[in-house]
């Protein structure tokens, strides 16, 4: 009897401690937006196994709204039209044998101020570990300063959404001046210079004057955008290719042309 | 052919005549500012030039009347920027080379990133003279060549630049180029050394009441940065004076600013006895009017060009000109290849002119020989008058019937005449 039991114990264990051993596990972010499209990966943790004969994905949650693409392989991209609650599971299988791995994902309603959806916070380590950051939404502007633009910026003479349009304009390209601190073909420098001029459209156009604000604007700004050592000395590389150069300001009433979005009706 | 690049040419002129009586404002920025700030500086300086001025900048005029520029003065580092800026003052004279010297290797201690300082300075004072070199031929070529007049506002350092720069200008230039200084670390203003120079300092920049010898504050407030502390002080007293000192730097630039609209030009050439070279003089004057008589208030030389006479004048019957011009006579090349000055090529004698043993004589003369003012008022120059002139300023090739020469005018000095004509 007692070796039975003993037998059962031993069992108990091996069939306990196989189940804490993760084969494979999901990698892919934990927080999303809805309608983001998110990739989501199988990996194999496991020194035992090398690759997997087969994957089989499904996601678990109570809404239907979703999609989930290229069920079996390593690999599948997720998104969900509603808010909530979603766990993604994973079988894969070796030699007859099973393994299974879930994640949560919370998924949010995406961060929109005045019309504008906002990317979600990065993370502030992975953001700063590259001169260029993450843009996660791929427009032009670092996460980290759109976000800051929208949620944090002041707003200096009063027009919200007038000011944070010439903002992202500014910060796009400051972004430029990152990417390509030569300043081939003037890109950059036409695109600062643009975002300056828009400025001065605004500021005749509401009939604001006599303020230092444009001065405080571009002050933070720059501030914000380049926020490390690496990215400010790329900026003064750039600055440093407009040494003795002459710039024509664009004419008042002409000043329109260089906003990239018509702010008049904001 | 001759129709079709005339009425070209009346094209050209137009548009160049629209620039013609045009002032370029610069910002000239100080130490350590980027390029965006001293843009963003210009634009605040345009701004309050609208603002405080608004006939004399009607926005609507923005770029045709009056234009903002920016001259960029970049950083070179910190240390670097402030021994350059006692470069300035010492070239200069404001300091010696005694206090230079001093200040500059007290401020190379601070910073070991060079190992010599007389390795530092060098590369500084290269750098300056570069600095200069850039700005002096951005100014001629975005604004002294096109005949405009030019108002330089200089905010700290910038004045350094600016007074440099103005002594290096020709006397032509010199007229038009006014300068007013904010903020300046020197002690005159283009060479006006006394008090009442256009400067505003106000008493408290003490970045400013460091500097040795520099003007003494002459405004209330605090602070030294262009627009914060200056353009938008709420010290009334600053604003005034940096605008009285624009309005009346425009005031003088604006007297002079059409004179040199000229009615007709008179080209000079000479023929000298002691040598008979194949360089072709020809001295190019200028004749205006009284704004406000319309009368013919005189003649100024406006520019030289220096040509080889053609050896290679095409051979033309040409039995007669049309016209005004009178006749003409056939022109046979000498064989040697050397083009003759006879009797007949020598139009008029104007003493005046003659210079340095040369005898002078009107290589051509666009005046009111071939259209009398009448004529012109009724509208009976043909079409003739219009093509001898324009032929002779514009193409580029002139040959003449009278004189045995091609002329192929220096684009520079074309340009000049095409900016300053008045009546095309």
């Amino acid at each position: 009897m007692k070796s039975i039991i003993k037998s059962i114990l031993v069992l108990f264990l091996v069939v306990f401690t196989s189940g804490c051993m993760e084969v494979i596990e999901i990698e892919g972010k934990t927080e999303i937006r809805t309608n983001e499209s998110h990739n989501y990966k199988a990996v194999i943790v496991s020194t035992e196994y090398d690759s997997m004969d087969s994957y089989s994905w499904k996601v678990i949650s109570d809404y239907k709204d979703y999609n989930l693409t290229s069920k079996t392989t390593s690999e599948v991209t997720f998104n969900a039209k509603s808010a909530g609650d979603y766990t993604l599971e994973v079988i894969a299988k070796k030699n007859r044998k099973s393994f299974k791995a879930t994640i949560e994902i919370e998924v949010k309603e995406p961060e929109i101020v005045n019309g504008y959806i906002l990317p979600p916070e990065p993370d502030e380590a992975l953001n700063n570990s590259t001169l260029l950051g993450i843009d996660s939404n791929d427009n032009g502007v670092r996460d980290d300063v759109e976000r800051w633009i929208f949620l944090e910026m002041e707003i200096y003479n009063g027009y919200e959404k007038i000011e944070q349009v010439i903002a992202m304009q500014k910060a796009k390209g400051y972004q430029m001046a990152l990417i390509d601190s030569t300043n081939k073909d003037d890109k950059v420098h036409k695109a600062t210079k643009a975002s300056n001029e828009c400025w001065t459209w605004y500021v005749h156009s509401k009939k604001i004057g006599g303020n230092s604000n444009r001065m405080k604007f571009g002050r933070d700004m720059r501030d914000r955008v380049f926020d490390t050592k690496e990215r400010l000395k790329t900026y003064w590389q750039y600055d440093a290719t407009l040494g003795g150069r002459v710039f024509r300001s664009t004419p008042t009433l002409q000043t329109k042309t260089q906003c990239e979005i018509d702010i008049d009706g904001l | 052919m001759k129709k079709i690049i005339l009425i070209l040419l009346f094209s050209l002129i137009l548009f160049a005549k629209s620039d013609s009586c045009k002032l370029d404002v610069y910002f000239g920025n100080g130490v350590w500012n980027s390029s965006e700030q001293a843009e963003e500086s210009m634009e605040e300086l345009k701004a309050f030039m609208q603002m405080n001025n608004t006939m004399r900048f009607l926005k609507v005029d923005d770029g045709t009347t009056y234009e903002f520029l920016s001259a960029h003065n970049a950083p070179h580092g910190y240390i670097d920027d402030m021994i350059e800026t006692y470069w300035q003052l010492k070239e200069s004279g404001q300091i010696s080379q005694g206090y230079f010297t001093n200040m500059t290797a007290t401020l190379n201690k601070t910073d070991g990133s060079i190992s010599t300082y007389t390795q530092r300075i060098n590369n500084i004072i290269s750098m300056y003279n570069l600095d200069i070199s850039t700005m002096i031929k951005s100014y001629r070529e975005d604004s002294l060549n096109l005949k405009h007049n030019v108002l330089l506002v200089a905010h700290s350092q910038g004045n350094l630049f600016g007074n440099q720069m103005y002594a290096l200008l020709t006397a032509e230039e010199k007229d038009r180029f006014k300068m007013v200084s904010v903020a300046t670390p020197a002690n005159n203003v283009t060479g006006n050394y006394s008090l009442d120079a256009p400067y505003t300092t106000i008493v408290a920049d003490y970045t400013i009441a460091l500097i040795k010898n520099s003007f003494p504050g002459n405004a209330s407030g605090f602070g030294h940065t262009f627009v914060d502390s200056y353009l938008n002080s709420h010290i009334t007293p600053t604003r005034v004076k940096i605008n009285s000192d624009i309005i009346n730097a425009v005031s003088i630039l604006d007297k002079n600013i059409c004179k040199k609209e000229y009615d007709y030009y008179r080209f000079i050439s000479y023929i000298c006895p002691t040598h008979q070279d194949q360089n072709l003089v020809v001295d190019i004057y200028g004749t205006y009017r009284s704004n406000t008589t319309n009368t013919i208030q005189g003649e100024e030389y406006i520019a030289s060009d220096v040509r080889v006479r053609a050896f290679e004048y095409p051979v033309q019957t040409i039995s007669s000109t049309t016209g005004s011009k009178g006749s003409g006579s056939i022109i046979t090349p000498n064989p040697t290849g050397y083009c003759p000055l006879t009797s007949d090529d020598l139009r008029t004698h104007v003493s005046k002119y003659d210079k340095n043993g040369c005898a002078a004589y009107t290589f051509a003369d666009t005046s009111l020989e071939y259209c009398s003012s009448q004529a012109r008022v009724s509208g009976a120059c043909d079409v003739d008058y219009n093509m001898y002139e324009l032929d002779y300023v514009s193409t580029n090739t002139y040959s003449s019937v009278f004189t045995c020469s091609t002329y192929n005018m220096d684009s520079n000095v074309l340009n000049t005449l095409l900016q300053s004509s008045k009546y095309h």
